[in-house]
C-alpha cells in the first residue's frame, strides 16, 4: 500500500508540474460555463435552455453536459499515463523497480482520478455558487451529482488509461481514449434506433446512463455505485494484465 | 538456443492467449455483476428536495393499507419494437417490483402478452385494454408497432383498469388505483350547472363547456348531474362533494336546498361567473368581448357566509398569462379554403397565480404550480360569520386592478401594456382574493323563511320567489368546508377559436383533483400529486434595475420629454441588468481560473526554488 501511495504522490505532483493539466481545467471550466449559461444543452430528443433562458436556478444542464465533456478531458489528462513512459523508455525502469505492476497501476489510476475529482469539482461548485446567489438552488443535488461526476470520472479514467497502455504515443492515446468514451456516450443517442434486444443492454452500459438518470437529479442508487465499481476493476486489472504482458516481451 | 526462443515464444503465446482469455472473463463478471446488481439490488435514496424520484410516503401509506391480496396483472407486448418503448417498459417493471417489495406479501405481479397469447389478448380487449400504435426509426424505415401497455389491478373481488399506463406518472397512476380499491366506495360528486356547448342563436358564439372536467372526475369518481332543486327536490345526502359551476339566475329555493346539503354536511365548490359574454368579436370586425352581468342567485347565501365574489374582473398585468386565438380571416380567394391567423398576448385578465398568491399552508395548494384564472371575480374582502374561518386559497399579486364587467377588452399588446400603465399609475394596486375556502359552522339566511318552490302557476318569474314556507332550517350544524372561486373558465374547455387550453393545464387540472380529494377526505392522493419540481426562479437583474431605478409606479408621463427621459431610463436599466448577469456569471469563473493559475505559478516556482537550493 506504501508503495501504491509512492506512486500516487509522484504522479500526482508530476501532473502540477504539467501544463497540460493548467490548460486544460483553464479550458474545462471555460467551456463548461459557457454551454452552462449561454448554450443549453440542444442534443437528443429533449434539449435543455441555456440557464438564463431557462430562468430557473438548476445545475441539470451542467451535469447534462457532463459525461460528454469529461470524454475529451478525462483521456487529455490521462493519456500520458503509460504511453508517455513507453515512449520515453521509463517504463522499463519502472518496471524493474521492485514494486508489483497492480500497485504501480492503482497508483496511477488514484492520481488520475483524483486530479480529475479536483477538477470536476472547481467547475462545479463556483458555478453552483454563482447560481445558488441567483435562487434557491437545490444544493443536495448538486452534491449528489458532484458525487456521481466522481464515480463517472473514476469509470472514465480506468477506461482512458487502459487505452493509454496500449497505445505507444500519448496522441494516440488521446483520440483513442476520446474515441471509446464518445463512443459509449452516444450509444445513449442510438437506443432509439438500435433493435430492441440491443436497446436495454445497450442503455445500462453507457456510464452516462448511470450518471444522468440518478445521481445527476439528486438520486443515490447502489447499482450505479456497483456499475461504477465494477467498470473500474475491469479496467484497472486489463491495464495491470496489458503491461504485464509487455514485460515479458 | 532455437529451444530457448521457442520456449520464449511458447511463453509470450500463452501470455497473450492469458491475456485475451482474461478480459473476456472479466467482461463476462463485469456483465453479471451488473445483472445481478439490476436485479437484486433495487437500493435507491432520493436526496433531492423535489423528492421526484422517489417512492413518496403516500404510496407507502396506500400499500401499506393493504389487508387482502392484491393481484396485479401486466398487459404488455413482450416485444417493443421502439427501443423508447422497451425502456419505458423496463421503467415501470422496476418501478412494479419497488412498489411489490413496499406491499410485502400483499401484492402478486402476473405477466402476460397478448401479442403472444390470444388467450390474454381476449381478456385485454374485455377489459378495454386497447393496443396503443407506436412509431420507431430502424435504419432509414419507420416501423410501426400495436403495443399493448395497460394494467389490471383486483382487490376484494373490485378491480381498476390502466389502459395505457403513463411511464412518468406511473406512481401516482397505480397509488390511486390503488386507493380507489381499498377505500371501499368511490366518491360520488354532484354537478349543478351546464356543461354542454351551446350554440348562442344563429352564430358561431359558443357558452363555456365542461366536458374535459367532467371526464376527469368521472375518471376515479361517481359523477351525478344536480336537478330540480328549484322546485324542492333536495340534493343526495349520498353526495360527497357538489360542484355548482357557473351557476345564473338560480331560484331562491335551489340556493336553500344547497344551503341545507351543507347544513347536513355535503361539501361545496361554487365557480362564479357572472360575465354574460359572446365571441361576436373573435370573427367579426374589431377584437372586443361583449359583456353583461348575470346574477347567480346566490348573493344572499354567499354574503350571509362572509365570501361573495364582486361583479368584477381582476386586472393583473404583474401575473399576466398568455392567451392565444385563431382568428378567421377572408377565405383562401384561390383555393377558398378558410383561413385562420394565430394571435397571442399576455392578458392581464388571465391571472397565472404564483407562489406568493398559493397559501402554502393549504392542502389545496400541495404540489400546485401557477394555475391560471381567467376573467376572475374578486371575492369581497369580507369579515367572515363569528364561528367560521376564511381562507384565501388563490390570490392575484399586489399590483392588480380591479376592472368592471363589461369594459372594452382589447387584445392588442400595446394596448394592453399601456392600460397597465395608466392603472399603475392610479397607484390603487393591492392583492385579491380569487378563491377562498370557508370551515366551520356557516349560517344559514333562511332560518324562519325558507323559500318555496317553484311553482308554474303560481309565480310570474321562474328565477325569484316571494313565497316562503315554514320548515325547519338548519343553521351552524355542521363543520362545513366550502371553497368559493371567482371564476368557472378555469374549469372550462377551450371555446372554438381559442388556443388557450384552460382545464387543458396541467396546473388547472391538478387544482381541480386536489379540490376533490380535500373535500373528499383523499389527502393521501394530494400528498401523491406533491411532487412536482418547485419554481425556482433565478433573480431577474433588468426587473431589479428597473426598480432601483424608481420606474415601475410612475404615473403616465405628461408630456414627450418626460416619455423620452423615461425610455432612456428604461434603456439604461436593461444594460444595468444585463451587465449585472454578466458580473454574477464571470466573476466565479476569473476567480477559479486565477486560483488554478496562482497555485501552478507558486508551486512550480516553489519546486524550481527548492532544487535550485
Amino acid at each position: 500500500m506504501s508503495r501504491t501511495l509512492a506512486i500516487f504522490k509522484r504522479e500526482l505532483l508530476a501532473s502540477f508540474e504539467s501544463p497540460v493539466a493548467y490548460v486544460t481545467i483553464g479550458l474545462f471550466v471555460l467551456v463548461q460555463a459557457g454551454l452552462f449559461f449561454y448554450m443549453g444543452y440542444p442534443i437528443g430528443p429533449a434539449p435543455l435552455p441555456s440557464l438564463w433562458a431557462g430562468g430557473q436556478a438548476s445545475l441539470t444542464v451542467l451535469f447534462t453536459w457532463l459525461p460528454l465533456l469529461l470524454a475529451f478531458l478525462v483521456p487529455a489528462l490521462t493519456m500520458g499515463t503509460w504511453s508517455e513512459e513507453r515512449s520515453t523508455g521509463t517504463e522499463e525502469l519502472l518496471l524493474t523497480h521492485p514494486v508489483l505492476i497492480r500497485e504501480v497501476v492503482l497508483g496511477k489510476f488514484l492520481a488520475s482520478w483524483v486530479l480529475v475529482c479536483l477538477l470536476v469539482t472547481l467547475s462545479i461548485l463556483p458555478v453552483a455558487w454563482t447560481v445558488s446567489g441567483l435562487g434557491d438552488l437545490d444544493w443536495a443535488t448538486v452534491w449528489c451529482g458532484l458525487g456521481g461526476a466522481f464515480l463517472l470520472g473514476a469509470g472514465y479514467v480506468a477506461v482512458a488509461q487502459l487505452v493509454s497502455a496500449l497505445s505507444s504515443h500519448q496522441l494516440l492515446a488521446f483520440l483513442l481514449g476520446a474515441m471509446v468514451l464518445g463512443m459509449l456516450w452516444v450509444l445513449r443517442l442510438l437506443v432509439e434506433v438500435l433493435p430492441v434486444s440491443l436497446a436495454s443492454l445497450v442503455d445500462y452500459a453507457c456510464p452516462s446512463t448511470h450518471f444522468l438518470d440518478s445521481a445527476a437529479r439528486g438520486v443515490l442508487d447502489l447499482r450505479d455505485a456497483v456499475y461504477f465499481a465494477l467498470l473500474v476493476v475491469f479496467g484497472l486489472t486489463l491495464n495491470a494484465l496489458v503491461v504485464e504482458a509487455r514485460r515479458w516481451r | 538456443m532455437n529451444s530457448t526462443r521457442s520456449k520464449i515464444r511458447t511463453a509470450r503465446l500463452n501470455l497473450r492467449l492469458n491475456l485475451w482469455l482474461t478480459a473476456l472473463l472479466l467482461g463476462a463478471l463485469l456483465a453479471v455483476g451488473n445483472d445481478l446488481a439490476r436485479q437484486h439490488m433495487p437500493r435507491r435514496k432520493d436526496l433531492s428536495e423535489d423528492q421526484l424520484y422517489a417512492l413518496s410516503e403516500a404510496s407507502v401509506r396506500i400499500l401499506g393499507s393493504l389487508e387482502d391480496r392484491l393481484q396485479v396483472t401486466t398487459f404488455f407486448t413482450g416485444h417493443m419494437e421502439s427501443g423508447q418503448m422497451a425502456l419505458a417498459k423496463a421503467h415501470v417493471m422496476g418501478q412494479l417490483q419497488e412498489l411489490q417489495a413496499l406491499a410485502d406479501e400483499h401484492m402478486e405481479l402476473v405477466d402476460l402478452d397478448p401479442s403472444t397469447s390470444s388467450q390474454a389478448a381476449t381478456r385485454a380487449e374485455q377489459l378495454g385494454i386497447q393496443p396503443i400504435t407506436q412509431e420507431s426509426l430502424q435504419g432509414t424505415q419507420i416501423v410501426r408497432q400495436a403495443v399493448f401497455f395497460g394494467l389490471q389491478l383486483q382487490y376484494r373481488g373490485r378491480e381498476q383498469i390502466l389502459d395505457v399506463v403513463d411511464p412518468r406518472s406511473f406512481e401516482v397512476q397505480f397509488a390511486s388505483a390503488v386507493y380507489s380499491l381499498v377505500r371501499d366506495r368511490r366518491a360520488r360528486i354532484g354537478w349543478l350547472g351546464d356543461w354542454e356547448r351551446k350554440l348562442d342563436n344563429a352564430t358561431t358564439a359558443t357558452r363555456s363547456s365542461y366536458v374535459t372536467a367532467r371526464a376527469l372526475l368521472e375518471r376515479r369518481h361517481v359523477l351525478e348531474d344536480v336537478k330540480g332543486l328549484e322546485f324542492g327536490d333536495a340534493i343526495s345526502n349520498d353526495l360527497d362533494l357538489v360542484f355548482v359551476v357557473r351557476p345564473t339566475k338560480l331560484h331562491p329555493r335551489a340556493a336553500f336546498e344547497l344551503d341545507q346539503y351543507v347544513q347536513r354536511g355535503g361539501r361545496l365548490v361554487i365557480c362564479v361567473d357572472q360575465a354574460d359574454y359572446s365571441w361576436l368579436g373573435l370573427d367579426r370586425a374589431g377584437s372586443d368581448r361583449g359583456e353583461e352581468v348575470q346574477p347567480t342567485g346566490l348573493d344572499a347565501l354567499l354574503t350571509a357566509w362572509g365570501a361573495r365574489p364582486t361583479p368584477q374582473h381582476v386586472w393583473d398585468p404583474q401575473w399576466a398569462a398568455q392567451q392565444g386565438w385563431l382568428r378567421p380571416q377572408a377565405p383562401d380567394p384561390e383555393t377558398g379554403k378558410p383561413r385562420a391567423m394565430r394571435e397571442i398576448c399576455e392578458h392581464p385578465l388571465l391571472v397565472e397565480v404564483r407562489d406568493e398568491g398559493l397559501d402554502p399552508t393549504h392542502p389545496v395548494a400541495t404540489g400546485l404550480q401557477r394555475p391560471v384564472l381567467s376573467w376572475a371575480q374578486p371575492i369581497a374582502p369580507m369579515d367572515p360569520p363569528q364561528g367560521v374561518t376564511r381562507l384565501a386559497l388563490l390570490r392575484s399579486s399586489e399590483r392588480a386592478h380591479r376592472t368592471e364587467i363589461g369594459d372594452r377588452h382589447v387584445t392588442d399588446q400595446e394596448q394592453i401594456d399601456s392600460r397597465s400603465v395608466i392603472e399603475a399609475a392610479s397607484g390603487s394596486g393591492r392583492a385579491y382574493d380569487l378563491a377562498v375556502v370557508l370551515s366551520g359552522a356557516l349560517p344559514s339566511p333562511f332560518v324562519g323563511a325558507a323559500p318555496a318552490s317553484y311553482d308554474i302557476l303560481l309565480d310570474a318569474d321562474p328565477t325569484t320567489t316571494k313565497r316562503t314556507t315554514d320548515e325547519d332550517v338548519l343553521s351552524r350544524s355542521s363543520d362545513a368546508r366550502v371553497v368559493i372561486m371567482g371564476d368557472a373558465d378555469w374549469m372550462r374547455d377551450a371555446g372554438n377559436y381559442e388556443l388557450y387550453p384552460f382545464i387543458g393545464r396541467r396546473e388547472n387540472q391538478l387544482l381541480l383533483m386536489n379540490l376533490v380529494d380535500w373535500l373528499t377526505q383523499g389527502e393521501d392522493l394530494i400528498d401523491l400529486r406533491r411532487r412536482v419540481p418547485q419554481h425556482r426562479d433565478l433573480v431577474d437583474f433588468e426587473a431589479v434595475a428597473l426598480e432601483e431605478m424608481g420606474l415601475t409606479q410612475l404615473p403616465a408621463a405628461s408630456n414627450q420629454a418626460e416619455l423620452d427621459r423615461r425610455l432612456a431610463q428604461a434603456e439604461e436599466a436593461r444594460s444595468r441588468g444585463r451587465a449585472d448577469e454578466v458580473r454574477a456569471m464571470w466573476i466565479p469563473i476569473l476567480l477559479t481560473l486565477a486560483l488554478v493559475l496562482g497555485f501552478g505559478l507558486a508551486w512550480n516556482l516553489g519546486r524550481r526554488g527548492g532544487r535550485e537550493t
